[in-house]
């Protein structure tokens, strides 16, 4: 590895994302708003039919691209072929790339972002191209104003394949269009409780929106969290896509605020009992597996969320959620760990933040 | 004889398509029959399917995307011959391969766009490149429009002064598509 990227890698494990900071509209159940827009450049075949030195043509235009300063001033670029496993493993956990990218074999794989992890850009996913915008809280709009307006100063700069039909052309037909998805992280420990969550999931489901684990595609639902998604990307606007995708999550928020209400006026000794019990395990394990530890600090969130827990805030909550990861603790300690070694500094790891 | 399908069982139900010279038969058993016949209804409103399509569906592959409507499409080889891609490879694994794929496969994957989408049309944000050309482009004929009706009312002058600004615009459209 270079001495750059290892710099690089070294200033993204101790530094924080401005979504972790917690501070957005409706933070209490929005945990974070992202859009990200698939895009491929115009001559180029898609990285699925491209040999290497188009991929590496691809990667060239990324790097072009951030040398311009008015756009991109102080933008970074990681090339990922030059990481250790456990470095990619871990830039995924901290929601920077899609495990997708982490896991492809194309060569010239890369991601550009800037240093408050806002706005990036995969090179060579399954796209040439995945611009993402990640920010704190509920705020659709405003994430939507800030990819368009980085969107089209790209297109300043380099031709998109499209046509007037199918719009954005995509590698894969579920993405063509708009290219466009926006998934908002929610936490919903109320609507858990009283048992109403799996029914309104899977009404979502059939509205044709997508529902994920917080740790994206193919991983589990943890921690009450759930990431919620549009499907559709052709024959709607992007502004129409995103206003639908709102008021489906409008609903799920006034459905949570009612359940919270309710637990508050009828059993509030109870789920003061859960939060403070999680508490209780959480700095006096002396070992701790990420399922359990995200389930607890889930608990907390949901303390925070009531009022009845002040000791931190949802920075620190959404920065445990990270660091607890397998890749993220091992970058931490500067070494490789076995499993129970992980468990065990995880616990560690957890109680310095917490007391 | 043993069913075409799960290649296990007794094969009760025959399945016959016949659309003139062209008969296929599918023998499965009663298991298969409803499973096929299960998905492939389910795609259409109950009241109003039309059986050829159910079974068109039925007979012709189905890959993880294939939604082939053409029963000559069983043995066709459709290639995108900008990069190769082959729509039974296309099946397999989703994947498209260039932007060309979508011109070759247009017919096939427009009832899979309807099918995950919805729609099949772009409406979306477009690149300013190609919004200012179709500007252009209407305000051409806007022009032009206005100078067919100057000349149907002998207001020459107007017409030779209309004729300019289309060759005026016409220049910046050649700009805009050399850009």
């Amino acid at each position: 590895m270079s001495n750059k990227e290892a710099l690089l890698i070294r200033e993204l494990r101790d530094s924080s994302a401005q979504w972790i900071k917690g501070d957005g509209p409706l933070n209490h159940i929005v945990v974070s708003t992202r859009i990200r827009l698939a895009r491929n450049i115009e001559g180029i075949p898609f990285p699925s039919k491209a040999n290497e030195r188009q991929l590496e043509q691809v990667l060239n235009k990324g790097e072009i691209l951030i040398k311009k300063k008015k756009l991109f001033n102080d933008f970074k670029i990681i090339k990922i072929d030059d990481l250790t496993d456990i470095e990619v493993q871990f830039l995924a956990e901290k929601r920077l790339i899609s495990f997708s990218l982490a896991q492809s074999k194309y060569p010239h794989r890369a991601f550009i972002y800037k240093p408050d992890e806002t706005i990036s850009i995969m090179i060579n996913e399954e796209d040439h191209f995945r611009i993402q915008c990640l920010m704190a809280g509920f705020q659709l709009e405003k994430v939507w104003e800030i990819i368009n307006c980085f969107d089209n100063q790209i297109m300043n700069e380099i031709e998109y394949s499209f046509n007037e039909k199918e719009g954005f052309l995509t590698c894969c037909p579920t993405n063509v269009g708009t290219g466009l998805r926006a998934s908002v992280m929610l936490h919903l420990p109320g609507l858990s409780i009283i048992n109403k969550l799996n029914d309104l999931m899977s009404s979502i489901s059939k509205m044709g929106y997508a529902v994920r684990g917080f740790y994206g595609e193919g991983t589990g639902f943890q921690g009450n969290l759930f990431q919620i998604s549009n499907q559709v990307t052709l024959g709607l606007s992007e502004e129409e896509i995103i206003n639908k995708l709102k008021v489906v999550i409008n609903q799920l928020i006034v459905e949570e605020e009612k359940a919270r209400e309710e637990l508050i006026l009828y059993s509030r000794q109870r789920v003061e009992d859960q939060v403070m019990r999680a508490y209780g395990v959480l700095i006096n394990a002396r070992i701790i597996s990420t399922i359990e530890a995200i389930d607890l600090l889930s608990k907390i969130r949901f303390g925070i969320g009531l009022g009845i827990f002040t000791k931190i805030g949802y920075d620190t909550i959404n920065r445990l959620m990270l660091i607890i990861q397998s890749a993220y603790i091992q970058l931490l300690n500067c070494k490789i760990m076995d499993e129970n070694e992980r468990d065990s500094t995880r616990a560690k790891l957890v109680q310095g933040l917490l007391y | 004889m043993i069913c075409q399908i799960c290649k296990k069982n007794e094969a009760t139900v025959i399945i016959i398509k016949d659309m003139e010279s062209n008969r296929k038969e599918l023998y499965v058993c009663s298991h298969c029959a409803h499973h096929l016949l299960g998905s492939a209804v389910s795609s259409f409103s109950f009241s109003q399917y039309n059986i050829n399509e159910i079974l068109e569906n039925l007979l012709n592959p189905v890959g993880k995307y294939g939604q082939g409507k053409n029963i000559t499409g069983l043995n066709e080889r459709l290639k995108c011959s900008d990069c190769g891609m082959d729509y039974q490879e296309f099946t397999q694994s989703g994947k498209l391969g260039c932007r060309h794929c979508y011109e070759y496969f247009r017919e096939r994957l427009k009832p899979l766009l309807d099918n995950l989408h919805g729609h099949s049309k772009h409406t979306g944000k477009v690149p300013l490149n190609i919004k200012e050309k179709c500007n252009r482009m209407k305000r051409i004929k806007e022009i032009k429009d206005e100078m067919e009706e100057s000349i149907r009312k002998e207001e020459y002058e107007k017409a030779a002064e209309l004729r300019d600004m289309i060759i005026k615009e016409e220049k910046r459209l050649k700009k805009v598509n050399n850009e």
